[in-house]
């Protein structure tokens, strides 16, 4: 959507290294402890020291402010420019996509990107007893509930295509399969379909399950100019596309992240922008915050046409040996979503995939092109690696 | 507490739905209409989001409309005034917006496309004793008008 092709003129960028904190619950620890686990992990990663680290990136989503400069500085402070950011679940993808562009621009050539969270269990958005006066008419009346936006485009998929309940219930069937081969993921236990369906509802059709939990962990990333990759260790894997937006004004839908049409648009640029198409991707990491989300990325990265997300899934095109692995790692319910941390999570696993070192759930077939996609309430980032 | 003659109904939140003050008035919902480009906007805007204009007329909306999408909703919110279950639905409105409620009572044989209406119900009282109400909606029933 820019008005030139200045993104053309950019240098090459790649990821250098990844870190992270284990995604679960601790409350013992403070996102300090979860921020500086997942930074020295990225240092050895990228073969890379604090004195090398030219600008810092990064947030959470509950009680930001200034997250960027606290993790950071729980490892050095070199004086450097932090800048923090805030793009709901997309916040660390927004980092990412900022060092990017700092050193796509020639301003700097190492980049640190960090995301965390610390979350209270429940529904997020609601107020806090004793703040009722100043809750909006959506908190008080029950709406704006997160689960019930995927649910309300779930049911449309439903009507419109004949999707089932059973489709979308398969998704986290497959989240919680590739989960347990995750040792950093929130959730290491297989469930059954059966299971799926007869867990707790939440927002029909969407049971627990489908559901994206809370959840505390810290991610970290160390990005370069591929010019100057030769002189560390680590393994690039170069940023090859993205692009960025929010939803456009649409008379009809549900709307919000949800919004069809949205991510159609963005996901276009960015396969534009990297030089290749829906068919060349074999591992995806999309945003599963519920799991009809992530048949709905799979229809709007084109995927599958409009309407097959959820056919494409139950027939196992979704799996890790399928047409496009998606959610490899256990996805945003099963890996676990410390909203802030979610973005470079994704990113990460991708990195790992196209390296050949995800273990037991390695992607076949010596993987080259993969897509990331995280939707946040403030937009949605897209990213293409290659190897 | 105020006594039954200046007890009034007000709105629980202002810009969806006006109050009228004459007494036996009901209650009705509201959008804005652009009047450059004709667009609906609920709740009403002061801009319009097709064309850029702000030259918004407001507008009464019948409250009869169409389902476009539904969820029954089993995890409370905390803070909300409305208890679970309860269903979340998407109106389509013949003026041409959508409109985001609530269903709380008898909506089991709800489905996409079902008609619906609006109504309002007192929700909580302010610190003066009025009644503070909020738009709700329920399936019309089949022979109806």
């Amino acid at each position: 959507m820019g008005t030139t092709d200045a993104w053309k003129k950019m240098r090459e960028v790649c990821v250098l290294g990844v870190g992270l904190h284990k995604f679960g619950r601790f409350p013992e620890k403070d996102i300090g402890d979860l921020g500086r686990e997942a930074i020295l992990a990225a240092f050895e990663d990228a073969g890379v020291e604090a004195k090398d680290i030219q600008a810092g990136f990064g947030g959470r989503v509950f009680n930001g402010n200034s997250t960027a400069i606290r993790l950071i500085s729980e490892v050095f402070q070199s004086g450097i420019l932090i800048d923090n950011v805030e793009k709901a679940c997309a916040t660390s993808s927004t980092a990412v996509r900022l060092a990017t562009w700092a050193i796509g621009a020639g301003l700097y050539d190492v980049c640190l990107c960090v995301g965390v969270e610390k979350m209270e269990r429940g529904l997020v958005g609601g107020v806090a007893p004793g703040m009722e006066s100043r809750a909006s008419y959506g908190q008080l009346m029950g709406l704006g509930i997160m689960p019930a936006e995927y649910a309300l485009r779930a049911r449309r998929h439903m009507h419109e295509f004949g999707s089932t309940r059973e489709m979308f219930a398969q998704v986290a069937v497959k989240s919680h399969k590739n989960g347990a081969l995750n040792p950093y993921a929130q959730y290491q236990t297989p469930v059954t379909l059966e299971e799926v369906l007869n867990a707790r509802m939440i927002s029909d059709p969407l049971t627990l399950y489908q559901c994206s939990p809370s959840t505390d962990g810290a991610t970290a990333v160390v990005l370069c100019a591929r010019e100057v990759a030769s002189k560390y260790r680590g393994k690039p894997i170069t940023i090859a596309g993205w692009a960025s937006g929010t939803p456009a004004y649409a008379t009809t839908g549900v709307g919000g992240d949800v919004q069809e049409g949205y991510i159609d648009r963005i996901a276009n640029e960015a396969y534009e922008r990297a030089g290749v198409g829906p068919e060349d991707v074999r591992v995806a990491q999309v945003h599963d915050a519920f799991s009809s989300g992530e048949i709905f990325a799979i229809e709007d990265l084109r995927f599958a046409p409009k309407g097959e997300g959820g056919r494409f899934v139950w027939e196992g095109k979704a799996d890790i040996n399928g047409k496009v692995a998606v959610n490899t790692d256990g996805g945003l319910e099963s890996r676990g979503h410390p909203q802030g941390a979610t973005g470079i999570a994704m990113l990460a696993e991708i990195v790992r995939q196209l390296r050949g070192e995800a273990g037991l759930r390695q992607v076949p077939g010596n993987p080259k092109v993969g897509l990331q996609h995280n939707v946040g309430v403030g937009g949605c980032n897209i990213f293409i690696y290659k190897k | 507490m105020a006594d039954a003659v200046t007890k009034k109904r007000l709105p629980i939140r202002r810009g969806r739905f006006v109050v009228p003050d004459e007494p036996g008035k009901e209650p009705y919902l509201t959008a804005s209409k652009c009047k450059n480009c004709g667009k609906v906007f609920c709740p009403p805007r002061h801009i319009c989001l097709n064309c850029g204009k702000q030259m918004m007329e407001i507008i009464p909306l019948s409250g009869k409309g169409k389902i476009y999408s539904y969820t029954e909703v089993h995890q409370q919110l905390p803070g909300a005034l409305v208890k679970t279950p309860y269903m979340i639905v998407i109106v389509s409105m013949p003026e041409g917006c959508q409109v985001h409620g609530v269903m709380t009572e008898n909506y089991k044989d709800i489905k996409v496309d079902a008609d619906v209406e609006v109504y309002f119900e007192k929700m909580m009282e302010d610190k003066d004793g009025n009644e503070l109400i909020a738009d709700k909606y329920r399936l019309v029933k089949k022979g109806k008008k």
